[in-house]
């Protein structure tokens, strides 16, 4: 039985090998296949006789690396338009694909699940440093995001990591793989910027050791409404430290880590920003000899925090005259009063200790808004056009303004006049407060005044 | 010692099309520059130029004088302007305006600055073919340059499921 079986195929087999219709296609096939070839040498050929393909490939690269980074830059909508060159000819895709510069700024958003899309990448890429940017709107989308899982796992090779978490109600399991990531070594990481948004969660459950502690390229630090509590930040180079959080937040930072953060890279940081950043429970007596700190390098200060705590760490800073100020000691309800808002001892402790010349000031930024008083020096050059043309148009209609009731007497003039130099000024207030006769002082005070400006919301 | 801004300096294209130029105007090519800098006695004989044509060297003069006294890019500044060419696709009025020639004259200007070493004539050469290419699909971008797809239909489906997700992008 088992026999007669294999004779049979045996004998169909050989019908098959001997029919002439069969064999005639089978050889045409192969002659198509073969004259496909050849057509595409000949097209091959073509192509290569084109002006544009006189081009060396040194030259395709640099164009194809403008093109690419041009769309880099508009990330979003059409991020990945520039494959086409990939697309166009065989050499231009050999070209494209050789190109490791091409593929090593990975962008990602939550409109389709590029998680393939980011392994090609990142193979292509091998083994140069890596940019990633992840924009994520995770409303409407389910939470399960494989990209998160890839991006978690290629910290050895991450340049800049910017990722933008936001949507409604997102759990918290959705970003664990990003948190894993946060906890890993990061070799060659240079840069870090997380937004998130207020409707993300609590995230901690234990405080933060970022990335273990190893990134010995980290130079900024960039985080917006995204939970973490940071254990430490113990890097040595630190060249910009902004951590924003929306009024009310009870602060991510300890005011300790910040001391030893500041202390760590105090020659190299230049923009430091903390805005609702610290804990609450400001822990100051556990900082460990707060002596002062000298920050040669700073250059734009913001501190957006309870009064008492832009006091506390003013108080400790040593900052050159040039470093553009901005203080917003916010009044906490039923908290400390603090120091800074009080304008004349502000004037005459707080300014005259940091800054060695005040009168290097030519503006003051003042913020009289219900509930907060605002304090920031600046200098000509921080100006932008937009708020010279502003300032020139509202000085003008100041003589217009509806009398406002007032004081005016919550500034001491005397102190103001100490700073000769100053030729524009700023009040935000409304009219029912006591901003406009204290413009009015201003003005009699100080000869030196070419521009007021108010906030138009006067107008 | 450096000669006079003033001196003249003779170049023979490929075509034997000769031109005479003022020397600061020839020293925005760092080609040119550095032979002229080797030669320490003046000479008569004019600078051969085997990759260039005439028509070509006539368009890269036009731009080098429009240049003339513009600072030259150093080697220091190499790297920046490297992250500045990468990341903006502008080209100045002027620039645009010269560049504005058909694509096998367009070719030969950016061999030309490529062989002669001028930075800033690449740089709009690169530049304006990459605004050429922007926003253009595969098909466009053969269209417009006159290639012929040399894909297998094999290998193009392959390319076609490899960028499928990005087609709405």
């Amino acid at each position: 039985m088992a026999n007669r079986k294999t004779n049979h195929t045996h004998i169909s087999v050989q019908q098959k090998d001997t029919d002439p219709i069969l064999a005639e296609q089978k050889r045409l096939a192969k002659r198509v296949k073969k004259l496909y070839r050849r057509i595409n040498r000949l097209k091959a050929r073509h192509n290569e006789l084109l002006p544009i393909n006189r081009l060396p490939p040194e030259l395709f690269t640099r164009i194809f690396l403008i093109l690419q980074s041009n769309f880099d830059e508009q990330h979003g909508k059409n991020y990945y338009r520039w494959v086409a060159v990939t697309q166009v000819s065989k050499s231009w895709r050999n070209l494209a694909l050789g190109t490791k510069q091409l593929w090593n700024a990975i962008s990602h958003t939550t409109k389709a699940d590029q998680s393939r899309w980011a392994t090609v990448s990142y193979e292509r890429s091998q083994p140069l440093s890596v940019d990633v940017i992840v924009d994520f709107d995770l409303t409407g989308h389910g939470h399960h995001f494989p990209f998160l899982g890839i991006l978690s796992r290629q910290n050895d090779r991450m340049r800049r990591e910017h990722i933008k978490v936001v949507g409604a109600r997102i759990r918290r399991d959705t970003l664990l793989p990003l948190l894993d990531g946060l906890r890993q070594p990061a070799p060659v990481l240079e840069e870090l910027k997380i937004l998130g948004s207020d409707t993300i969660s609590d995230l901690n459950t234990a405080p933060l050791h970022l990335f273990n502690s190893v990134a010995p390229s980290l130079r900024s630090i960039e985080i917006t409404t995204f939970n973490l509590t940071f254990a430490s930040l113990p890097f040595q180079t630190l060249t910009t430290l902004i951590l924003r959080y929306q009024k009310g937040h009870h602060g991510v930072l300890p005011l300790h880590v910040l001391f030893d953060v500041l202390k760590t890279n105090s020659i190299h940081l230049y923009h430091l920003e903390l805005q609702h950043a610290l804990s609450e429970d400001d822990n100051y007596n556990q900082v460990a000899n707060p002596t002062m700190i000298h920050l040669p390098s700073l250059w734009y200060i913001f501190l957006s925090l309870p009064a008492h705590q832009c006091a506390r760490l003013l108080s400790h800073f040593v900052i050159s005259p040039f470093c553009f100020t901005r203080i917003w000691g916010c009044r906490p309800t039923n908290h400390i009063v603090a120091p800074l808002i009080n304008p004349q001892t502000f004037f005459d402790d707080t300014l005259t200790h940091f800054f060695n010349d005040p009168t290097e000031f030519i503006a003051l930024d003042i913020d009289m808004k219900q509930g907060r008083t605002t304090f920031g020096l600046r200098r000509e050059e921080d100006y932008s056009a937009e708020e010279l043309t502003w300032a020139d148009r509202v000085s003008l209609e100041i003589g217009v303004l509806p009398s406002a009731r007032g004081d005016g007497d919550w500034l001491s003039l005397p102190s103001i006049a100490e700073f000769p130099k100053m030729w524009a000024v700023f009040l935000d207030g409304s009219p029912q407060g006591r901003t406009y006769p204290a413009a009015v002082e201003l003005v009699s005070v100080l000869s030196s005044i070419r521009k007021i400006c108010m906030s138009l919301s006067w107008l | 010692m450096a000669a006079p801004a003033t001196q003249q300096i003779k170049i023979r294209c490929n075509d034997e099309k000769e031109f005479t130029v003022d020397r600061d105007v020839l020293e925005r090519s760092v080609l040119i520059k550095n032979m002229l800098e080797d030669v320490t006695e003046q000479q008569d004989a004019p600078i051969p130029l085997p990759n260039v044509s005439g028509p070509v060297m006539a368009k890269v003069l036009e731009y080098c004088t429009h240049h003339r006294g513009e600072p030259l890019p150093s080697a220091d500044t190499e790297q920046s302007q490297d992250e500045t060419r990468k990341r903006t696709t502008d080209i100045s009025e002027w620039d645009q305006k010269f560049i504005t020639v058909d694509q096998e004259m367009l070719f030969e200007i950016i061999l030309a600055a490529n062989y002669l070493d001028i930075k800033s004539l690449l740089d709009v050469g690169c530049k304006t073919v990459a605004n050429m290419i922007k926003g253009k699909t595969p098909e466009e971008i053969r269209k417009l340059f006159n290639i012929v797809n040399d894909f297998t239909p094999e290998e193009e489906a392959q390319i076609k499921k490899e960028n499928e997700w990005a087609e709405d992008r």
